[in-house]
Parts: C-alpha cells; structure tokens; sequence
C-alpha cells in the first residue's frame, strides 16, 4: 500500500513539477545550438582570441578600414601606398593630400593564445578598362592578370545574373557571380600560417584544414568571383543585356554612369576548430604574418604585425563605472538598461515614449566607451574607439564585409513576426525595415562630410515610441555590437525583452528554427555572424524585411546561404529541415523561389522579379494564387 | 529491537495524511510555475533592466557656430555657374568650411519663452562646434538656440580670403527644435550675424546705426531672412531673386558688390547694399525691421516672394512664412529652405519619399509655432 501511495504522490508531484519544467536541470548554456558552455569567445577567460586578417588590394587592413603599413619583417613586395577599403570607388582615387589618413601598425598581444577564426583576402578593381567593363572582361582579367591568377581557373563560368535592388544609390544592380573553379569546392587545401621575426626568424606555426572553417557562402559576404554593375535600370526582358543608366531626375543634377566592379574574395570564418591556437611567446616587437594557401603556394599573403606586451604596453583607454582610465581587455560584453515605464507595472503603455541606453564592454567588463557617450565616426575611423566598429560603404561595396555595424532595432510583439511583403508593411511593429546604426550612418559619410556629425560623441541611448494603436505583448530591444581589437574580431548581439500593454509574455510564432541541427558547440549561432543566440532566429525578420536587398530579406538570403551551401548536409528539398509548420512553407514569392529557381516558371514571371510596388510585385504571395494549400512540386517534408 | 519509522509499514491512513502536505508542495511547485512564460517564449534571464529610478528624458544639442554672411559672400563673389563651389554643410567644401565661428557662446532657450533650458556652450576653436547637454526632451516644447560672445571667424587654411572681421551681436536663430524624438539634436545651425554686413548696409539705408537697430527702445524687430532654394537638410543654396514681404514694419532686400567699390554711404564695410531696384535680392537676402513704435499683436510674418518664373526649376519656390517674435537687444537669424512650387512630382514605383533624420529634430507639424 505504502508503493502505491508514493507512487501516487511521486506521479503529482512529477507531474506539476515536469508540466512547469522544474526538473529540467539542463541549462541553456548546455543544451545542444549553445556555444558558450563550449566555448565563449566573449569571455575573457575563453582560453584563447578569435583573430582576424584581412587583406584588400595587397595591403593588410582593420575592421574599421585602417590601412596597414609595411613594417621591417614585411617583404619588400608589401605595397608602400594601400587602396582605402572604406571607398567604394578604391580604382579611382581623389588625389593624395595632406588629410589622408597614414597607415598603421596593427597590434597583436604577446603570450596570448589566438586561433585564426576569419581570413578575408579580397580584390577589387571598379571602373576600369579592361578589368571591368563587362562580365567577360571581368572573367579574363580574373583568371589571368588578378592577384589569385595562380589559381586553377578551369571551369570558371556563369554560375547566376542576379539583380539587386540597392539601398544606398536607388537602383538596380546587376550581379554576375562566376563559378566551377576548382577551389571553389575543394575542402582538402589548406592554410600555412607562420608568424615571422624581422630576421626571418619563426616565431610560431600553424596549419589551418579549410574543412576547420565553416562559412564560405557569398550571400553572406564570403567567397565570391563577381562582376557587377550599377545602379542602372531593370532589364526589360530575359536576354536584356543593356546596362542602362538612371534618368536624371528633372530639374536635379545629371545621373552619373554606373559602377563597375569586379572582384575576387576568399573569405573563410567560423573556426570550428577554436582550440587550434598559435601563440608568441617572450618576444615583443615588429613581425609578419605569412599565410601560405596550399592552392597558391608561390603567392603568401603578408600581415605585418607588432606584437606588444599585454600587461605594460596596452594603454588605459577603457573606462571603469566612474568613467576612470583603465586597461581594455579583449571580448565583448552588449548590455542594454530601459527607462522605468511610467506605469510601475514593468510593462510600457502604447504611445509611451522611453529610451535605451547602451553600455558596451569589453570581455572583463570594462567600458568601451566613456558613460553615456559613444565614441565619433572619427574616433572609430582613427581607432581610438576601443576597438568599436561601425558601418561605412566601403564594406558592403568594396570589401562584400557583412558583419560590422554596430546597431540596434525594436521589434514586437513576438508573436506577431512573419514574413512579410515590405512593401505592405509588416503586422509587427519595428522601428523601421533595416538596422539602425548606434551612431547615426550618415556621420560616417565620407563625402561631404556632414559638419560636426564625423567628431560627435554620440549620446548611448536611443528614444522609442510603440505607437498607440500596437499590439500588446512582448517586445524586444535587439542590439549588436562589433569590435576589431588587438587582432580579435567580434560581433555580439543580444535581446532584451520588455513588455508592452500588458503584463504577460507572448511567444515566438515558433514557425522556424532547428538551425541546432547544425549550428551546434563552436559553431552555434551566437559564435557566428551576428553573434545572435539560436533561441531568438526569429527575430532575423526586425532587420530583413526592407524592400532593398543589401541588407537583404531572410526568406531569400537564409535559403541562398544554405542552398549554395557546399556544406549544409540536409536535403536541400526537405523544408522540414528549419520550417516547424507546414503553414510556414506557404507563402512563396518570386523573390523566395528565385533565391534558389533562378529559373522558376521559365521566365513567365520575368518583369514580377522587378515589381516592388503594385500587383503583383517581387513580394506578393503565391499563396494566393496557385500554391496556397501545397508547397511546390520536388519540396517534401510539408503537407502536399 | 525499535523498528525504525522508515521501516514500518505505511498505512492508508498515513498516506492520506501526508497527501495534504505532498498536495500543498504541488500547489506551491504550480503556483512556482504561474510565473514562467509560455512554451516558446522569451529567455527570461533578457528581460529588461530597467534603471533604478524614473527620470526625465534629456537631448545633447549640438551643432555649428557659423556666419552666414560669410557664405553669402562665397557665392556671390563666385562668377556664374560658379562650379567650384558646393552648397553643401560640409566640413570640407567651401564656402561653408569657411564660415565657421569659433567663441560663441551658445544657449537653447524655449520657444515660449526664451528663458535658457540648460547650461550654455560654447563653439569649439578649430572647428565652430558647439555641444549643450540636458535641454528638456518636453514632447510640447520647442527650442530656439542664441549665441553671444565675442565669437571669431575661423580662417581654414585653404578657400577665398576671409571678408573683412567683425563684431559679432546676439543672435537668435529661428530653427525649431523638437527634442522629445531624438537624444541627440545635430547639425544645429546657430547664426553669427556682424556689426559690418547686411545690418550695417540696412542701418546707412535708414541713416542710423547698428546699435540703434539693436536698441529696444526703437526697434521691436530686426530680422535677417536668407531665402535658400530646395534640397536635401544638408544642402543651402541661396535662392536668387528672393526676398520677403513682412506682415507688420519694413523690409528691404540685400545685394553685395566687391567691398569699397561703391559709395560708402550706402554700401557696408563687407560689401552688402539695401538693392531698391526690384522686389527681391539677387542672394535672397532680405532684412526686416518694425520700428518700436509699432504695437504688436502677435509675431511677424515674412512670407516669401519668388518673382523667377521657371517651372522648369519649380519656380517660383513656395514655403511656409518665418515665424519671429520680438527678441530685445538681439538680431533674429531665419534660414528659410523653399520647396518648388506647383504640383509634387509623382513618386516613382517603389520609390519612397526621402525623410530628414531624426537628429535634426526638425518639428513634425507644420504652420507657425506657437507664441509666447
């Protein structure tokens, strides 16, 4: 009797406990798609430092478009004047003054353990004969006169002619994207990386599998052969080769002509091998680092490096709470504090305007930035931000660099986020259909300069007013940063939840997800680009939902990424993979179905793909046309 | 030999006994539970941390010092198509790089009252930035800025010769500033205008002096209107042949020739003129004054008037009048950025309507604001 009574009791109490997971001693830092438990490059306790390289036109450069200058262990074939990274005409520069920013010394920390987590070689060349007039051009000049020349080009070819619509300049842009050379999907070349003495001497070496790095895909800013031009008009027919100019707008000033730009980038990151490391120990001073690709053996790249001692050569730029000198560390900390809604109830009326105020950190929670304050464009551009980024044109244009702005966005309710035609706005509230940088863009321009934007501190707070008529629920602050310190390259992003109108918290629609099945220990989603947790993928829509396509829109760029993946090991056709319900499946547009169909429907929808307002448009649902209870023929997993 | 408790045998009754208990402990675990989200929702550990205590929202207002006689000079000493000059607030083209003033000191004022908001600036020695913290993020306020001071015309080491130097007077700016949208206001204009330019041109027109324009006791108003053609925020291009009517007191429209080379009696130290020969200024500089003796019943309007006739270049401009109130002792300073007349330009497909940035805190209503 005294079984069946504990039984009892034992079965309620399980019961109420598992219903509210009370048992569940799993912490999400454990769980299968966390990367922290396995390893955090955050912290500053992590064991070792994500190192970036990069490289444009021969010339090491920073995140922050800092051009590196040769040092006295570089070979005398390291260029003595760098194209800048942060033009987006780098071919054609203005010419030299006394203004131009001098090149500079990138800094390594001795006796640190780094691995190498992105290397970024790139190639631009824009407006110039020969080189970039037309997609030929572009494939010769390629293949035989660009610094990858070496390379096994046999099998180069068309791969897609894709047209973007463009953010920056309001136009389309006509994208060639060339494939079939063999590197292109080797996986057993590898990287030589040999750090190197003045004297030539070896300081350390390590030798980097390609298989050891896990992105690779050009919609992410990775590896690309491309040529493209624009911003010109829309074709007006399959086989319309015409690259035709914008209209000048009446009365305002002549279009300019189209840029031209060809380009060639290897761009491998995502280390799925962080405990692979290199050190340099008890040497401080000038070096080089050399890395050798197995497929270019007689062309090594160059990265003069300085390595300084990290406990007496590291200035105290950072700031402690009372906004006092002290030692930055490396890692990256985002916290965000919300003013106190007005209500005392812990949740925002609508309509009730509050504020956010940003607080950077490095990993040992030191501030990046003096209190209230974020650094100028200036002082990101001159690298006397602590390492802090932040956007400028030169890193989509030029360098195809997708991970650098440091931003923030306001989305909800959760429950609420879908897909949506840009162009009918979303059923959600955001602040608007892309990023906002943390420091306003426009400060950043280069051209013209707007007066006193390029030196303000900007205050660490932004202002947001839910509009009245909002859905009540759960909201959410999504902020990111990106940081380039000391080698260590970072994005981190995190969300903070609020409530608004009500007390109780709405759930994601919890139509997507599964990205664990992959994206899991070292390469979890929040050791990626962007830096964001597997558990908030649904917030990807606050930032790509936007009518242009340099940002970009999920539902086409998360299926491109993947499809062209060499490395996504699922079946391509089984949407079950990352849709939770067949209802998620249903609502194709052209612009979906051609982020993979190039060639969906043999051209029948041709002028839809350039629509962006009116009906159809690239945005409209197909659903309600011919695929609204079924999923397209070839695609499994879903109801048919 | 004690049996241990643990090793009786357990009557019915005795589990019934405890059930309460055991029941109790479930309700406490479900009434535990009430707390949590829903399946699906948000990692509560990111809930929101909120400050310690309210407080009252507060915008950094910052911005240029600058002489907008300076600019004015800059064109008009240009020749036609005059390419070499750019119309834009840039840092590094001129004419504007040129008319940077280092020294002044800066205040935001209310709107309705002129009484300073917050702690004055002042403008930065190289570069005419000035940066004031805390004014009031008040959503039914509207901010002016003034500047005092002696001030300095910052000479950059390239572009034309600077004009000849002056004493820079209290000067009202007439740009509204909306704080309660943005923490940060930038790219404010905040206006020098000089004892040897357009006031001093107007002052020999009506034969008395500066200061007597800047005397309350005889002038209500004195207001310097530059009329700028349309463009983006950043962009001021003097709307030539503009000028302005004023709906109390006197205006007169202002030209400039080379300084010296006209009669020093009607001409100022700076080359400006009061130009009788038609309705509006070859600069679009007008400056209107209303004797003291004039009641006022309410601000002065000045409406623009655009003789061109081009609808070619959506002339004549159309825009809303400037908005000025009496300020004693001061010289009110009125950027006016037209639009072209007639019908708005269909929107191209897809094409969205350009927006000003939330830092210039440009005020979302439109028609005068509000008086004192």
């Amino acid at each position: 009797m005294r079984g069946i009574g504990n039984r009892l009791l034992l079965a309620l109490l399980l019961t109420t406990a598992t219903g509210c997971k009370l048992l569940d001693t799993t912490d999400d830092e454990n769980t299968v798609g966390r990367g922290s438990a396995a390893f955090d490059p955050y912290d500053i306790n992590s064991g070792a430092v994500k190192l970036g390289l990069s490289l444009f036109n021969g010339c090491a450069v920073l995140a922050n478009g800092q051009r590196v200058g040769p040092n006295s262990a570089t070979p005398a074939s390291y260029p003595v004047a760098c194209a800048d990274p942060k033009s987006t005409d780098p071919s054609n520069p203005p010419p030299p003054s006394p203004f131009d920013p001098p090149l500079v010394p990138m800094q390594l920390l001795a006796d640190t353990d780094y691995f190498l987590n992105q290397l970024s070689i790139t190639e631009t060349v824009t407006n110039t004969a020969g080189v970039t007039d037309d997609a030929v051009t572009a494939s010769r000049w390629i293949r035989t006169q660009s610094s990858f020349k070496e390379l096994s080009w046999d099998g180069l070819g068309l791969q897609t002619e894709e047209f973007k619509y463009g953010a920056f300049e309001a136009g389309w842009y006509r994208e060639t994207l060339f494939g079939g050379a063999p590197w292109m999907r080797s996986s057993d070349d590898s990287f030589k990386v040999e750090v190197l003495g003045p004297a030539g001497q070896e300081l350390t070496t390590v030798t980097y599998s390609r298989k050891e790095f896990l992105g690779e895909s050009s919609t992410a800013g990775h590896n690309r052969v491309s040529w493209r031009v624009g911003p010109i008009l829309p074709p007006e027919f399959p086989s319309d080769q015409r690259n035709q100019p914008l209209p000048a707008i009446p009365g305002g000033p002549p279009s300019g002509p189209p840029t031209s730009r060809t380009m060639v980038r290897l761009d491998l990151t995502g280390s799925a091998n962080p405990f692979k490391s290199m050190r340099v120990s008890d040497y401080t001073g000038e070096a080089v680092i050399r890395v050798t690709w197995s497929l270019m053996p007689n062309t090594p790249w160059h990265f003069p490096v300085t390595f300084i001692n990290p406990q007496t050569e590291v200035p105290p730029t950072c700031f402690d709470n009372a906004g006092g000198p002290v030692r930055c560390t490396v890692g990256l900390q985002v916290q965000a504090k919300l003013t106190r809604p007005a209500n005392e109830l812990g949740y925002y009326a609508p309509g009730e305007l509050f504020e956010a105020t940003f607080d950077l950190r490095d990993g040992s929670g030191n501030r990046l930035h003096r209190p209230g304050f974020l650094p100028s464009y200036s002082q990101v551009q001159n690298g006397t931000a602590n390492g802090l980024l932040y956007f400028y044109q030169g890193h989509w244009s030029t360098l195809e660099e997708r991970d650098v702005s440091s931003s923030f966005q306001v989305v909800g309710p959760l429950d609420a986020l879908q897909v949506v035609d840009p162009r009918a706005g979303p059923e959600f509230f955001t602040i608007g259909d892309h990023f906002f940088s943390l420091a306003p863009d426009l400060a950043g321009e280069p051209f013209p300069g707007f007066k006193g934007l390029f030196e303000l501190e900007w205050p660490a707070k932004t202002r947001v007013q839910i509009p009245p008529q909002s859905k009540p629920g759960t909201y959410a602050l999504i902020v990111r940063a990106s940081r380039h310190f000391y080698g260590e390259r970072l994005s981190r992003t995190e969300t903070f939840y609020f409530q608004v109108g009500q007390p109780e918290a709405t759930a994601f629609p919890g139509k997507v997800g599964n990205c664990q099945i992959c994206h899991l220990g070292v390469l979890s989603m929040d050791n990626l680009r962007h830096g964001q947790s597997v558990d908030e993928v649904e917030t990807c829509k606050a930032c790509h939902s936007g009518v242009d396509d340099f940002p970009g829109r999920i539902n086409r760029i998360v299926h491109q990424v993947h499809m062209q993946s060499t490395k996504y090991n699922r079946s391509k056709s089984d949407c079950s993979v990352c849709h939770l319900t067949t209802e998620s499946t249903l609502r194709p547009s052209v612009d979906t179905c051609t982020s993979c169909h190039v060639s969906a429907h043999a051209g029948e929808y041709f002028q839809t793909q350039f629509r962006l307002a009116g009906t159809p448009n690239r945005f409209s649902n197909c659903a309600q046309a011919c695929h609204g209870e079924a999923a397209p023929g070839g695609h499994t997993g879903v109801a048919r | 030999m004690t049996s241990s408790p643990r090793n009786q045998n357990t009557p019915m009754t005795s589990v019934l006994n405890r059930l309460p208990r055991l029941s109790l402990a479930a309700v406490l675990l479900l009434s535990a539970c009430e707390g949590l989200p829903p399946p699906g929702a948000p990692d509560p550990r990111n809930n929101p941390v909120f400050e310690e205590a309210p407080r009252a929202l507060t915008t950094l207002v910052s911005g240029y010092s600058w002489d907008p006689e300076v600019y004015a000079i800059g064109f008009a000493s240009c020749p036609p198509p005059c390419l070499d000059l750019a119309p834009f607030i840039s840092d590094f083209l001129p004419p504007f790089s040129s008319t940077m003033v280092a020294g002044s000191n800066v205040t935001v004022v209310s709107a309705m009252t002129g009484a300073p908001v917050a702690t004055a600036g002042t403008s930065g020695m190289f570069d005419g930035v000035f940066s004031v913290d805390g004014v009031p993020s008040d959503p039914e306020g509207l901010y002016l800025v003034t500047a005092d001071g002696d001030g300095e015309l910052i000479s950059p080491p390239f572009g034309p010769p600077p004009p000849a130097p002056t004493t820079y007077l209290p000067t009202v700016t007439l740009t509204a500033l909306a704080t309660a949208g943005s923490p940060t206001c930038a790219m404010t204009e905040s206006a020098r205008i000089g004892s040897n330019g357009v006031l001093e041109a107007v002052a020999k027109h009506l034969a008395v002096t500066v200061p007597d324009l800047l005397d309350p006791t005889q002038y209500s108003v004195v207001a310097v209107l530059w009329a700028y053609g349309p463009g983006p925020f950043f962009m001021r291009t003097p709307a030539n042949g503009m000028g302005f009517a004023g709906s109390v007191g006197d205006t007169y429209q202002i030209n400039w020739a080379i300084p010296e080379t006209m009669d020093p009696a009607v001409q100022s130290e700076r080359g400006f003129f009061v130009d009788t020969s038609g309705p509006g200024s070859a600069l679009g500089i007008t400056v209107g004054v209303v004797p003291a003796s004039v009641v006022l019943e309410g601000p002065v309007l000045y409406f623009g008037l655009d003789p061109v006739d081009d609808p070619m270049f959506g002339r004549p401009y159309d825009g809303p009048p400037a908005v000025v109130f009496p300020s004693p002792g001061s010289v009110t300073s009125a950027s006016m950025m037209f639009f072209p007349g007639g019908p708005p330009p269909e929107a191209a497909e897809g094409e969205e309507a350009p927006s000003n940035p939330d830092f210039l805190c440009t005020p979302a209503f439109e028609g005068p604001p509000p008086g004192p």
